[in-house]
């Protein structure tokens, strides 16, 4: 449709107002600085309090842990999250349900390892993630494979349409866990993909670089990740996202890859990616390819802001806002243990 | 209400450790200085007084804690008329350990509170289900009785009476899950437990009639009671797990009828034990919280001074010694001696061997503006405020604003009735308001009334005035004194005009018909008159442009005492004679003509009255040989004064920053002796205990020429200024007519009100 920006505000101008004011609200260097010269949680607490956390760690009874900033923090954005969502007119409120529906994955999958551990699964619950949650949740340790998975508890909700590929009658074991993870998340990242592109107005233009950086990443950490494995190079291509800047030719590569030095020469050819795999300059500090690919996410995510009228700063709220409880909750992890040389490891949002 | 805001000075406190506490305290009472941040480097969770600060964080989570719990027991927290002071440090500990003890008391007795209420749902859970299944077991067992299909699938009773059926001897074991589930969730369970177990199960249900409160969140909602009938332990764990999935309340099934009802009967002398128990558990809590509702709101208030304390303490520096605070405030000259006082009273209470003292030191910078206001200037105040403070020293236009305020509106309000209404409204609140007070309404509509109960007072008074020169009550005119227009002497002379037509035109020129002005405001004879509008117009038109450029006038003028009190010769040169020139030779010529329309031209040559608007249009296009002058020579003064408005524009825009531009390169060499002046006198104030702090002559001079001098910047501000100044002038003029505007629109408006609401009667009354 052209012209949507015109009608853009009618059904949507509120809730982006609302997201760019929310996103004033993030942390700046200085609140890092700050949090980074605190000697105890309590102080942390206590600088917390003048930012937009308010009150935020204060109103609970309990004593200061990290785990409890984690999960308050965590708490926080489901709030806000549920406030989008529930004042959200389609197709906004499709878009804001395709952000839940990653942690939906995660929360299947981090569920199936829990039941094959044996582990109770009240036990479980409190560590899925609430962005993710629904109903038939505490059902997914019954199957026994994914078909079984697919058929009797998942066909229900909105995975539904992303097991296409990833129904076997193979017996559920962590390494198949993984593998259905991947290959749910390809189809979510696709389909998210091609949903986005469909979008009218800016949305597209912000939110496929986005996505398609986030298939790539994923392509990358696949391959890494599978070196000492026994999963061959065909398996692991048909886990490869089909919708990044690495598809076709890039992917093709990765499969034949076999060790770090390979994924380095076939990232070399993509100059968003060549920094990441670069070994680090000699005195700067080490920083894992994982860190890197956030900092570059989190860069692709504030150009969201750039633009109006259009989804992609609802996306990227929510992915600079959990970043931030990352950095809080590393932040407070090195003060609870002392390790203050590694203080400042975190990936700072606003400069 | 001052002409200027108060002298401040800024002045070191030498606070004594050990009676730091009191003298902030006692100061706080006071609210006579405002302090300066010593450390603004440190971080807030790096100062000295962090641990106190969590301290009180800490009891006023506890209080909003308790609050809370009074608030849901529905307790009301008596107010006290004056609030406490802060409490003495000694005395912290103890508030703070009695707000422990209520905490962990209230805590425990809510938790055990909560637990019962837990408890007594789940007993009354039970026993809906337990009646519920009992209809369920018994409908099925009829139906097994009319068909076959029930054959493999028997029931607890059959099973139990025969004691041995088909599916024991394949081995497999008929289990029984029953409980309750939220209403919502049914479908989907139901659909899920198919799925799952592929049909080896029967699922019966049935609604609870009552809605029962959910266990863990205390909502409210309809439930459902469920019956699963299963075989094998295989299924069986799994609807286990889906019934833990749903949330499900699960509940043992009993095995027969006897233990039906046995359950029931223990179940229901259980229901009544805990309710006994639960009543008195309420009525414990209550008295607790009762008890502790009496202070509360002495706590709060305490707490927050004690946390306020702190945080201004945190604001102090401690000198090399450490045995000192000392804190930089701005005080108000006049009220040393009572921050002197408020230091030796705080020393005494704190029991210091060495008092506080306060050393007034000499400072260049901007002194905060303070303006003393009372009830009922802080209205006004407030409403300069809304467009920016003044600075230091600066003439306040506060104290004129409760004269322009209230005037202005009134000339555009101007009814005497409904003026009336309005004082009246406005006498009540003001009459009342120490009860208004009191009742601290959080209604935002009604406190911004009541705040600005003054203003509304005073517009109320002035409408009635303005409504008294109108000649206006609710739209109808007040014949006082008699009119001053008489048609008699028209009837007398026989006139023919006064047979030949139906309306009447009161021709002034006529002796006897009109005898005299009325002695004060608008005679009410215009209200009968048809072209009533027309002459009210041409009146309210003039008046406000008059009004307007006497206030616009005003203003300018105002600002010659802020030039001279800031030494700024130069700036009433430069700035106030052109604005006032510019002004006054465009609006102010506007005005005299205004009257001299009035005062030159009389009822019998009003024929050849001209128009002042062609006049004043002319006078900018410097034309109109070809209509007659007002007055002999109009031409070559209106030239002048255009040409004088002209000029003084670009003194405006130019004269100050090049005057200041000639200050900084060859000015030099004047102000060199005044520097070694200013220089000697300080080190004179040095000698003296208390110096004497004064403005310097020429201090704004000084200021301006011995700071980095910067032309564009200096000649930006001015050109802004300027082109504001005489857009302002002339937009502002207009803007002025508003008042006329509004007036006509309000007479309006109730006038054809009136008309409407008295046709409406009258074709009411003739109706009945």
């Amino acid at each position: 449709r052209p012209f949507c920006e015109l009608s853009f505000n009618v059904d949507h101008g509120y809730l982006e107002g609302l997201v760019r004011g929310m996103k004033a609200g993030i942390l700046t260097q200085a609140d890092y600085h700050n949090l980074a010269q605190c000697d105890t949680l309590e102080d942390m607490k206590l600088h917390l309090q003048s930012t937009d956390y308010g009150k935020l760690l204060s109103s609970s009874e309990e004593d200061l842990s990290v785990s409890l900033v984690d999960s308050k923090l965590r708490e926080n954005l489901v709030t806000e999250f549920s406030c989008l969502r529930s004042n959200a007119l389609p197709p906004l409120s499709t878009f804001l349900d395709y952000i839940t529906y990653g942690y939906m994955i995660d929360n299947v999958v981090m569920l199936i390892t829990g039941a094959l551990k044996q582990r109770d699964v009240a036990e479980l619950l409190p560590r899925c993630h609430p962005l993710g949650g629904f109903d038939q949740m505490a059902a997914v340790g019954i199957a026994r494979t994914p078909t079984e998975l697919y058929s009797a508890i998942l066909v229900d909700t909105p995975l539904a349409p992303f097991f296409q590929d990833a129904v076997s009658d193979s017996n559920l074991d962590e390494m198949e866990a993984e593998i259905l993870r991947n290959k749910l998340y390809k189809a979510y990242l696709e389909s998210f993909h091609s949903f986005c592109k469909k979008m009218s107005g800016a949305t597209g233009d912000i939110m496929c670089p986005v996505l398609e950086f986030e298939a790539d990443r994923r392509a990358f950490i696949i391959t890494v990740n599978s070196f000492g494995t026994d999963l061959s190079g065909a398996d692991r291509s048909s886990l490869y996202p089909a919708c990044g800047k690495l598809y076709p030719d890039g992917l093709r590569l990765l499969a034949l890859a076999e060790d770090h030095e390979q994924v380095k020469a076939v990232a070399s050819c993509y100059t968003d990616y060549k920094a990441i795999f670069e070994d680090p300059e000699p005195g700067s500090e080490f920083k894992s390819f994982e860190d890197r690919f956030f900092e570059q996410e989190v860069k692709l995510n504030i150009l969201a802001f750039l633009q109006q009228f259009h989804f992609g700063v609802f996306y990227s709220y929510i992915k600079l806002k959990e970043q931030e409880s990352r950095n809080i909750v590393w932040i407070a992890e090195c003060v609870t243990q002392r390790q203050k040389s590694k203080i400042h490891n975190y990936i700072p949002i606003i400069q | 209400m001052v002409f200027r805001s108060e002298e401040m000075c800024l002045a070191q406190l030498f606070l004594q450790s050990g009676s730091e506490y009191d003298c902030i305290s006692e100061l706080g009472e006071l609210g006579l200085v405002e302090f300066r941040d010593l450390n603004p480097s440190v971080s807030s969770f790096q100062r000295r007084f962090v641990s106190e600060i969590k301290r009180c964080e800490e009891m006023e989570r506890i209080l909003g804690y308790l609050l809370r719990e009074i608030q849901k027991a529905n307790i009301a927290v008596p107010e006290e008329d004056e609030s406490p002071l802060a409490p003495p440090p000694r005395q912290v500990l103890e508030i703070m350990e009695q707000l422990q003890r209520l905490e962990m008391e209230l805590s425990e007795v809510a938790k055990n509170k909560e637990k019962l209420r837990r408890n007594l749902l789940e007993l009354t859970e039970y026993t809906h289900m337990l009646k519920i299944t009992r209809t369920f077991i018994h409908s099925r067992s009829r139906h097994e009785a009319l068909g076959p299909q029930y054959e493999e699938f028997p029931t607890m009773e059959t099973d139990s009476v025969s004691g041995c059926t088909g599916m024991q001897r394949l081995g497999a074991k008929l289990g029984f899950v029953s409980g309750l589930i939220q209403r919502v969730k049914v479908e989907a369970f139901e659909r899920m437990l198919w799925r799952v177990c592929k049909g080896y199960t029967i699922l019966s249900y049935a609604e609870v009639d009552e809605n029962l409160a959910d266990l863990d969140t205390g909502e409210i909602s309809k439930s459902v009671v469920f019956l699963i009938s299963f075989w094998g332990d295989q299924i069986g764990q799994k609807v286990q797990k889906i019934c833990d999935c749903y949330h499900c309340h699960l509940y043992p099934h009993p095995e027969n009828d006897e233990e039906r009802a046995d359950v029931l009967d223990s179940l229901r002398t259980r229901i009544q034990d805990l309710n006994n128990v639960l009543h008195r558990t309420e009525e414990y809590l209550r008295q607790v919280l009762q008890k502790a509702s009496e202070s509360a709101y002495t706590w709060v208030v305490q707490v927050k001074k004690m946390k306020a304390i702190y945080h201004i303490l945190n604001l102090c520096s401690f000198d090399v010694t450490n045995k000192c605070l000392i804190a930089e405030v701005w005080c108000p000259v006049s009220d040393l001696a009572n921050l002197r006082g408020a230091l030796e009273e705080g020393s005494r209470k704190g029991d210091a061997t060495v008092p506080s003292f306060v050393n007034r030191i000499p400072s260049n910078d901007t002194p905060p503006t303070l303006l003393r206001t009372n009830k009922f200037t802080s209205g006004f105040q407030s409403i300069v405020e809304a467009y920016g403070v003044g600075d230091y020293r600066e003439v306040s236009p506060a104290p004129y604003t409760i004269i322009t305020f209230p005037f202005l509106f009134a000339v555009m309000f101007g009814d005497l009735g409904h003026g009336m209404v309005i004082s009246l409204f406005a006498l009540w609140m003001v009459l009342t308001e120490k009860k208004q007070n009191k009742k601290r309404s959080s209604n935002e509509i009604w406190t911004t009334f009541f705040n600005g109960r003054y203003i509304i007072l005073m517009m109320g008074l002035f409408s009635v005035y303005t409504g008294l020169v109108y000649n206006d009550c609710f739209s109808k005119s007040l014949n006082i004194f008699g009119s001053g227009w008489s048609v008699k002497a028209m009837f007398t002379n026989q006139n023919k005009t006064l047979q030949t037509n139906a309306l009447l035109t009161l021709d002034p020129n006529f002796s006897g018909v009109f005898s005299g002005p009325y002695p004060f405001g608008i005679d009410p004879i215009w209200n009968m008159a048809v072209n009533r509008l027309s002459f009210l117009n041409s009146y309210k038109m003039k008046m406000s442009v008059v009004i307007g450029v006497v206030h616009m006038s005003f203003g300018v003028v105002l600002s010659v005492f802020n030039h001279l009190h800031f030494r700024q010769k130069f700036n009433v040169f430069l700035l106030f004679l052109p604005e006032l020139l510019f002004l006054l030779c465009l609006f102010g010529y506007l005005v005299f003509m205004i009257f001299y329309k009035w005062l030159a031209f009389g009822a019998r040559d009003s024929s050849q009255a001209p128009s002042i608007l062609i006049h004043f249009i002319n006078m900018f296009v410097m034309q109109g040989k070809d209509i007659t002058p007002l007055y002999p020579g109009q031409m070559g003064l209106q030239i002048f004064l255009v040409i004088i408005a002209m000029l003084s524009v670009p003194v405006l825009l130019l004269g100050k920053p090049l005057y200041l531009y000639w200050l900084y390169r060859g000015g030099k060499g004047l102000r060199r002796r005044r520097g070694y002046e200013r220089v000697r006198r300080v080190s004179e104030d040095d000698n003296s205990t208390a110096p004497s702090y004064e403005d310097d002559e020429e201090e704004g001079v000084d200021e301006v020429t011995n700071r980095e001098f910067d032309f564009a910047d200096v000649l930006l501000h001015q050109s802004i200024h300027t082109i504001e100044y005489c857009l302002g002038c002339i937009s502002n003029t207009a803007s002025y007519l508003r008042l006329w505007a509004l007036s006509l629109a309000h007479a309006r408006k109730f006038s054809t009100n009136n008309q409407f609401t008295l046709s409406f009667l009258c074709s009411n009354a003739t109706l009945c």
